[in-house]
């Protein structure tokens, strides 16, 4: 167990390809961290440095404290899944297992007993004695799970360790997951670019593109109060939607001018408004804050509906006013495309950006 | 009537006249060495010897001819092992990283122009500079100047070898526990296994058949079979008895190396 610390670390890659740049991150003691992005945002790269794969252009990595940046991988204690699952062909499904215990010369009647424990969390018993090269893709990954839950580092680092797999194995593989990082209480770095996975699993979440963190912080702060409209729209299924408008007064009265509608803020201080309003303004909401309804209510924006597309127990309408498509995920309904639908934005859960920043403006 | 199948005729066909092809000459050696040399010269030639003696045998074996076989076991085991050994390390340098000022396919090429040009062209130089050290006719002389000739080839195979192995390997072997010698060890050696075995048997043959070599640098304090076979004369007396019974001992050591490494020699072929 260990508290891992990123001090401003920047990988550059020829010269010219910055993977990672300037990222600075504390990973708590016992903590379950889940690093999300886009592809190529330089998740990977950050675990390699994590692990001493890779060595930062510049900055600093500590593991409690203690400066570990010109520490080779293997004097780290670190345990990685690799994003493309390693299997070290030639060895048995127990070889590969017991291979980092066997690096620490752990007594033989040791390791079979932790080769056993493991193999039965993870379901392969019956592969122990087995070659590995016949194995498929899902039971390849629970071997490579399996080697490296054999062991306590300091810190497990899994690179997207559910996305080779097939989704039967993925379901059955996050629960093992989610129940060993609870009973063991170990820090862990979890990789993945699939933002249900990182609400789901994690304590915290780093949002990161373009090599750069975004956004720090538990899910349900990085889910309600996104930093910037980047992180609105990757969080979330679907992602947030934005508005590009301005913010009026007209007698005494906030409105929300989009160009396609104008929407009544009563809520808002004109003197707020006043003070935002002279820029251009983002504003964001999330498709499950829509509030829509099928017949006329006051002050509702009338929209046609274009697309209605089930996710699991819910519907997303897509929503035409003018140019603009809205997205409102409800309770699943019959609706015929076309028809008219009367939608409204609820002040608590529009979330304002800057035009040009794409920064969240802070009330 | 049955049919015949007329691919599979000419398939077994075409493999009887090319197993006879290459088969003969050693039936012929085999069936040499043990005729008396008078019996060697009669026309026609008799098909299995008419008289069977050992005598070519003991010859070869009590006298120079086992020295030189000795020789030659010394200097061929020694320039392979060195070859093989230089090879493995030069060939994952090669695979893993990159060469300054120079691609990488630029570097193994110019290893290979070594092999581009007959040997001759280099051995007067060669010779030159052994006899200027004082080490002409000698083990380490012949040693190194095999090794030397053999290593582009060991380099050559061993780097396709090391380059169908993912990088990845290693690296979850480091943050596994293991440091680079014991990852070399553990994971990439086993895993390039057969690249060695075929890397040896063919660095062995290239050696072990090898005349002008042996016949410039040796010759006369150590003297390598292939070397001596020519002296097997007795005045303007061809011993080809001798000659076929020194033959078929220098067989033995190949024949026992290609067998036990055959099936990692095809996997040169096949890939
Ligand atoms: N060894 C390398 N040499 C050159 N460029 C590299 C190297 N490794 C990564 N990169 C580049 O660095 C950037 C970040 O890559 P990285 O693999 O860290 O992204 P990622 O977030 O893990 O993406 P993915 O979700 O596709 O796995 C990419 O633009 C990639 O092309
Ligand atoms: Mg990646």
């Amino acid at each position: 167990m260990a508290r891992v610390f990123l001090e401003k670390v920047r990988k550059v890659f020829d010269n010219k390809v910055v993977a990672v740049d300037g990222l600075t991150l504390e990973v708590p003691d016992r903590g379950l961290v889940s690093l999300l992005g886009p592809s190529g945002c330089g998740k990977t790269t950050t675990m390699r440095i994590i692990a001493g794969l890779e060595s930062p252009t510049s900055g600093r990595v500590y593991f409690d404290g203690q400066d570990v940046t010109e520490v080779p991988p293997e004097k780290r204690d670190v345990a990685m899944v690799f994003q493309f699952p390693v299997i070290y062909p030639g060895m048995s499904v127990y070889e590969n297992i017991a291979f980092p215990l066997v690096a620490r010369k752990m007594a033989k009647e040791e390791i079979k007993k932790r080769v056993e424990e493991v193999a039965e969390i993870f379901e392969i018993t019956d592969l122990l004695s087995k070659r590995t090269y016949a194995l498929d893709a899902g039971m390849k990954q629970k071997v490579v799970l399996a080697r490296t839950f054999v062991r306590r580092p300091k810190v497990y680092l899994l690179d997207e360790p559910l996305t080779a797999v097939d989704p039967k194995t993925r379901m059955e593989l996050r629960t093992i997951l989610k129940r060993l990082q609870s009973d063991l209480g170990q820090t862990m770095i979890y990789v993945t670019h699939d933002q249900s996975e990182s609400l789901t699993l994690a304590d915290k979440i780093a949002v990161m593109n373009e090599g750069r963190l975004l956004q720090y912080g538990s899910p349900e702060e990085v889910y309600s109060n996104p930093n910037n409209t980047f992180v609105g729209y990757f969080v979330g299924n679907p992602g947030m939607n934005f508005i590009n408008c301005s913010l009026a007064i007209e007698n005494n009265v906030c409105i929300l001018d989009a160009q396609d509608f104008r929407h009544f803020l009563p809520e808002i201080s004109p003197s707020f408004a006043r003070e935002i309003g002279q820029r251009s303004l983002i504003v964001g909401i999330r498709p499950e804050n829509v509030e829509v309804s099928f017949t006329p209510r006051e002050n509702w924006i009338t929209s046609q509906c274009i697309l209605s597309e089930p996710i699991g127990s819910r519907v997303v309408l897509h929503l035409k006013v003018g140019e603009k498509v809205i997205k409102a995920k409800v309770p699943r309904v019959e609706v015929e495309p076309g028809a008219s639908i009367w939608f409204h934005l609820p002040i608590e859960f529009l979330k304002f950006f800057d035009g040009e920043t794409q920064e969240a403006v802070k009330a | 009537m049955k049919k015949v199948d007329w691919k599979r005729f000419f398939g077994i066909l075409g493999l009887v006249v090319y197993g006879i092809f290459v088969l003969f000459p050693i039936y012929w050696t085999i069936n040499t060495s043990f005729k008396e040399v008078g019996d060697v010269y009669k026309v026609p030639p008799s098909f299995i010897p008419t008289k069977f003696t050992l005598e070519a045998y003991k010859f070869i074996l009590q006298g120079t001819g086992r020295l030189a076989l000795s020789n030659s076991l010394v200097v061929a085991i020694g320039a392979t092992l060195i070859a093989v050994f230089l090879g493995t390390m030069a060939s994952y340098a090669y695979s893993r990283y990159p060469f300054t000022g120079l691609t990488n396919e630029g570097a193994q090429f110019n290893l290979l122009t070594v092999r581009m040009f007959p040997p001759i062209a280099f051995l007067l130089p060669i010779f030159w500079l052994w006899k200027t050290l004082g080490l002409l006719d000698t083990h380490f002389a012949l040693i190194v100047t095999y090794s030397a000739f053999n290593l582009p080839l060991a380099v050559w195979l061993l780097k396709g070898f090391m380059d169908s192995l993912p990088r990845s390997i290693e690296e979850a072997s480091y943050v596994d526990g293991y440091s680079f010698w014991q990852t070399a060890r553990r994971v990439v050696l086993p895993l390039i296994g057969s690249g060695l075995a075929a890397t040896v048997a063919l660095c062995w043959i290239f050696i072990w058949n090898e005349f002008i070599i042996a016949y410039l640098l040796g010759g006369t304090d150590v003297i390598l079979y292939t070397a001596y076979l020519p002296a097997l004369r007795r005045g303007m007396r061809i011993m080809w008895n001798q000659i076929a019974a020194l033959s078929v001992l220098a067989i033995i050591p190949s024949v026992i190396i290609l067998v036990l490494f055959r099936k990692y020699l095809i996997k040169i072929y096949l890939r």
